[in-house]
């Protein structure tokens, strides 16, 4: 059984390293770093960085006050929080333009007032679509941060009579000590190989990320070897970031319900509540404008969408299914295997399943389609190199997910499952499967929307057979079509939502304790 | 006094129903099956669940929907009493200042606490490096700073031997010795309970019974108690 | 639900192969827009199988970098969808071979003599506005620089597509050694460079912006699909940059009568006429007065600026630097 963890780790590795290689000898001139270079990796960290900050910063009230109310629509907004994060870059930015934009409905109000107008593009609104995106996600880690501290915490301190900042203090940051420098890295690796956010928000050249950079020498220069510079930049980063996160590695994470109400006894003055409800109805409207102005703007009018748009979502569906699974059985082998070999902090495994997020999805496309050129025609293959690399590029999320509940239960049950004399596979099914079916459910519908959403991985091969949603979304909107291209990106929020929500509700469904 | 009067308390299918009333210096014993209710009755004079109906009073006064901290109980879990990044002085000065900022004489009080304890010599260990009795120890020394007239234990020795779970008891003993007090306290243990209560309550099912005296409960126990308590022990 | 049918069939088995008679395959490759259905795609597809008797397969995607990815060793017979911003890049390759057809019959405004590259369509840069919403039009490349309307544009990465390496060719050949100056007072003007055409245009179609760069027969789809009159390309009397898209037979298909039969199917008036709905632009081999009526109506710039695929690859990296530095001063 363990040897499938160590085959698929080192699946991920040869692709990783492999297609970097297969770029670089492909080149046919050897270029050198060059002083512009530099600034680009300065920014492009910048930008990560602050995003991360930004967007950790922000979880923490956030995520404190939905877990500390109770309130009617709580599971419905826990489950909304998803959607920004599985909205396709091109579909995103548009929806964002509709409501922080020149003529948008921020800048429309702040003229009724007289006040001067906003403009985002730069730094500003690349931080913002980021925080936009990444915001919900830091909420949701975090929300299962806050589910860990155990319920006699808060009797103890109300007991003691805590007020709110001694609670803070004695129980809030020993938690977000342990939980927030992993969020901060997993935000800050996705904003570091971002594209399309750049592209389109950064105003012009000055905000050129080491993924534009990559796509710039490859596009047009041609130079392969600058790409694979760049793109060796980025992992480098990546894994350094990753290991800092390591340094920081909570202990252990005890299993917690994500729409658990944690009575609170130090927070229920009049103006907290109503700062609490303020905080949860201001990440309700941010995240939720952008996705109505595209709801809107898309008219609803899904029976005048061409026939291709409903061939290539059958597609995308049932390729982000197969995704999913293969995503879902490389991370669980690899989670499984690099708990057996190593309990302690430092983990080559769990590294390498970390390793996709530092890749540039560019570099990795044409490393394979080198590699592949050979032996055989990548277009006939392009629907399974994508299924592939969309699984690849999913593992981080479903480790990052799984890896700490699965430590955990090993920790609390592989004696007794020793003791019994339980299989390896009587384990995973008698205590990991169903013990971990909430998270599992989770990790799963991610991964399925990341699949789903995904655009651009296949920009070398592909064919009108190969079609997906998003690439169709982009294609509508290149042929004029706005309108119908806003519904097209609806029905793929849409889609994506559905099986988010399934996979995540299915796991809450089927978690037993 | 402590009256819980004609009490009810809903959790999902489960209702727990009590009517007791407890003077100063009754050391109550709290026994029965597990998922009776023993946690839920305690957690609610503790101030931490809400009533379904009736009400509690303390000397005349009602107390129920007060905040714990005003609630006149100290209570010790089963679990998770430390907080396990504070070491030994700030886990229990909590119980004075919950700010931490103690002034010498406040500092004067945690030390006398802790040496009531035998524990001054551990005064600047970390949690992790207690062992069992000695953690229930911080925990009891914290709960003697607070000075609260009801001490509540929700089987916070469970995990101890023989040996330390006496002498636990003895430090509850000498902690409650001297002013006026009422002990809730539910245990397991027939012999804990034979050795510190002079009350005993039977809860089973949401069921509260009244309070017993000790002997009694062991000598005559009616039938559904002798099922819970088993031969050796009546 | 046939179709669906069809796809979950061919998922399964991953490839659409094909059963039953063994038909010839002409090989494609094109730019991304050719897999849609509402794109020119289908339309070559199936006029062209009616007259074949073979199997036309396109493979769709980034054609440069595949290109150059293949070398000499390319699958494809046909390359279509190449600008004149890339053109010498392809050129180079030396993968082409002549493509012999008679160019007598092109009506693009430039005469063309390229042997290897085949026009068959083009369109000029312009900048696209609403004419309900903006009232004084710049008439010239100067009045934009130096109006004082404060006037602001969406443009795209001459980095990263066709159309923004246009404006940066078009801006080189009216300024010449002055470009930079020209980006400088321009870049006051830029709102936001996007990565391609369809997040730009999109913007401006939400009222991001004044003015996206496009083309000047960019307006004929909102008034042909959408009877949309607002859209106006302007017009500036320095000259429009032409912008042209060629196809061109590979030398692995020197003796292939399928792609020879390709090249002159493209030129070819049932093909033609089909251009300007589908890819909306003007077709490459059609007499003026059989274009559509909403065509003859858009206006024309007065002079027609384009440089040659050798003076493109001398230039590129200099214009394309000018571009960035006075932008990134911004």
């Amino acid at each position: 059984m363990h040897f499938l963890g160590f085959f698929f780790a080192g699946l991920i590795f040869f692709v990783a390293v492999g297609s970097l290689i297969c770029v670089f000898l492909s080149a046919d001139i050897v270029s050198t770093f060059v002083f512009e270079d530099w600034n680009i990796v300065v920014f492009t960290v910048k930008q990560a960085s602050l995003s991360a900050a930004i967007s950790c910063a922000m979880a923490i009230p956030i995520s404190r006050a939905i877990v500390r109310r109770d309130f009617i629509f709580k599971s419905m907004l826990l489950s909304f929080l998803g959607a920004p994060f599985i909205l396709p870059v091109l579909v995103a930015v548009i929806g964002f333009a509709a409501v922080f934009g020149q003529s948008g409905l921020i800048n429309f109000f702040l003229s009724l007032l007289g006040l001067p107008n906003i403009t985002i593009y730069g730094l500003l609104g690349i931080i913002l679509v980021h925080v936009f995106f990444n915001l919900p996600l830091a909420v949701r880690f975090l929300i299962y941060g806050w589910g860990s501290i155990p319920a006699e915490r808060f009797r103890l301190t109300a007991q003691l009579g805590m007020s709110r900042w001694n609670v803070f203090y004695c129980v809030e940051i020993p938690m977000l000590r342990n939980t927030l420098p992993s969020i901060f890295v997993l935000v800050f690796l996705l904003c570091l190989s971002s594209f399309g956010v750049a592209l389109t928000m950064g105003g012009g050249p000055a905000s050129t990320t080491i993924e534009v950079a990559i796509y710039y020498a490859f596009r047009y220069d041609f130079n392969l070897s600058k790409a694979a510079y760049f793109a060796m930049v980025q992992i480098c980063l990546g894994l350094a970031a990753i290991s800092i996160s390591y340094k920081f590695k909570p202990p252990n994470v005890p299993q917690g319900g994500i729409d658990r109400f944690v009575v609170r006894w130090d927070c229920n003055q009049i103006h907290v509540r109503f700062i609490d409800y303020m905080i949860i109805s201001l990440t309700g409207t941010f995240i939720f404008m952008p996705i109505l102005a595209l709801v809107f703007m898309s008219g609803f009018n899904f029976s005048s969408l061409p026939d291709q748009i409903w061939e290539s979502a059958v597609r995308s569906l049932l390729m982000s299914l197969l995704s999913t699974i293969l995503a879902m059985i490389i991370s669980f082998s690899i989670a499984h295997t690099a708990l057996k070999y190593t309990m302690g902090s430092n983990n080559i495994l769990e590294s390498i399943g970390y390793l996709p997020l530092c890749l540039s999805p560019l570099v990795l496309g044409t490393g394979i389609f080198i590699f592949l050129l050979p032996y055989i025609n990548p277009n006939d293959h392009a629907l399974k190199v994508t299924v592939f690399v969309n699984a690849l590029m999913s593992i981080p999320f479903v480790i990052g997910i799984i890896l700490n509940p699965m430590r955990q239960l090993y920790l609390d049950f592989s004696r007794l499952g020793d003791n019994l004399g339980l299989s390896q596979m009587g384990f995973i099914s008698m205590v990991l499967l169903p013990r971990l079916s909430r998270h599992i459910g989770f990790a799963a519908g991610l991964a399925c929307a990341i699949s789903l959403g995904d655009f651009g991985i296949i920009t070398l091969f592909s064919g009108p057979n190969t079609v997906t949603l998003p690439m169709a979304v982009y294609s509508l909107m290149g042929s004029y079509r706005l309108e119908a291209s806003s519904s097209a990106a609806l029905l793929l929020l849409l889609l994506t939502f559905a099986s988010f929500y399934l996979f995540d509700t299915g796991g809450r469904l089927f978690a037993r304790h | 006094m402590l009256d819980i009067r004609e009490l009810s308390v809903k959790q999902g299918s489960f209702t727990l129903s009590a009517d007791l009333s407890f003077k100063f210096g009754d050391r109550i014993a709290i026994v029965g099956p597990s998922g009776g209710g023993k946690s839920t009755l305690l957690l609610t004079i503790a101030g931490f669940l809400e009533l379904s109906s009736g009400s509690i009073w303390f000397n005349s006064k009602r107390i129920d929907g007060t905040a714990p901290v005003h609630m006149p109980c100290s209570m010790l879990f089963q679990d998770n009493n430390l907080f396990p990044h504070l070491n030994v002085v700030e886990n229990v000065g909590l119980g004075i200042k919950p700010s931490l900022r103690l002034n010498p004489s406040e500092r004067e009080l945690v030390f006398s606490a802790l040496k009531k304890m035998d524990l001054e010599n551990k005064a600047l260990s970390k949690i992790s490096e207690l062992s069992g009795g000695q953690i229930s120890r911080v925990a009891l020394a914290r709960s003697l700073l607070r000075k609260k007239p009801v001490l509540i234990l929700d089987e916070p020795f469970e995990a101890l031997g023989p040996a330390q779970r006496l002498e636990m008891i003895n430090y509850v003993a000498e902690f409650l010795k001297g002013y006026n007090s009422i002990l809730l306290m539910v245990t397991h243990n027939p012999l804990d309970a034979k050795k510190i209560a002079n009350k005993i309550v039977f809860i089973q099912e949401g069921v509260v019974s009244d309070p017993k005296d000790t002997k009694a409960f062991f000598k005559e126990p009616d039938l559904e108690i002798k099922k819970y308590l088993g031969k050796n022990y009546y | 639900m046939a179709r669906f049918v069809c796809v979950f069939l061919t998922f399964l088995t991953f490839s659409g192969v094909a059963f039953g008679d063994e038909k010839k395959v002409l090989n494609v490759y094109a730019p991304d827009y050719f897999s849609s259905e509402w794109g020119p795609g289908p339309i070559i597809e199936e006029s062209f199988q009616k007259i074949c008797n073979c199997d036309l397969k396109f493979t769709t995607g980034d054609l440069l970098p595949r290109i150059r990815l293949e070398g000499k060793s390319i699958s494809a017979d046909i390359v279509i969808g190449l600008d004149t911003g890339i053109s010498q890049v392809a050129r180079e390759a030396d993968i082409f071979s002549k493509h012999d057809q008679d160019l007598g019959v092109l009506t693009l405004p430039i005469p063309w003599h390229d042997e290897v590259f085949l026009p068959f369509n083009w369109s000029y840069f312009s900048f696209i506005y609403n004419n309900e919403k903006l009232s004084r039009v710049p008439k010239s490349f100067d009045e934009l620089l130096n109006g004082h309307d404060d006037i602001k544009i969406i443009i795209q990465d001459p980095r990263t597509s066709v159309s923004g390496l246009g404006l940066v060719l078009w801006v080189k050949s009216i300024y010449k050694d002055n470009a930079s100056m020209a980006w400088r007072k321009l870049s006051k003007r830029i709102l936001t460079v996007t990565k391609g055409w369809s997040e730009a245009y999109g913007l401006f179609l939400q009222g991001e912006a004044d003015m996206v760069l496009s083309f000047t027969t960019s307006p004929a789809y909102h008034i042909i699909a959408d009877s949309d009159h607002s859209k106006t390309a302007v017009i500036f009397n320095e000259g429009h940059y032409l912008f042209v898209e060629s196809v061109a037979k590979t030398k692995k298909a020197k003796d292939n009568e399928l792609a020879d039969l390709f090249m002159s199917f493209i030129l070819s008036e049932s093909f033609q006429k089909e251009i300007p709905t589908s890819n909306w632009s003007y077709p490459a081999a059609l007499a003026y007065d059989k274009l559509p009526d909403d065509f003859k109506k858009l206006p024309l710039p007065q002079k027609t600026i384009l440089m040659s695929g050798k003076e493109v690859s001398k230039i590129r990296k200099i214009a394309i630097d000018e571009w960035e530095k006075a932008l990134r001063d911004k």
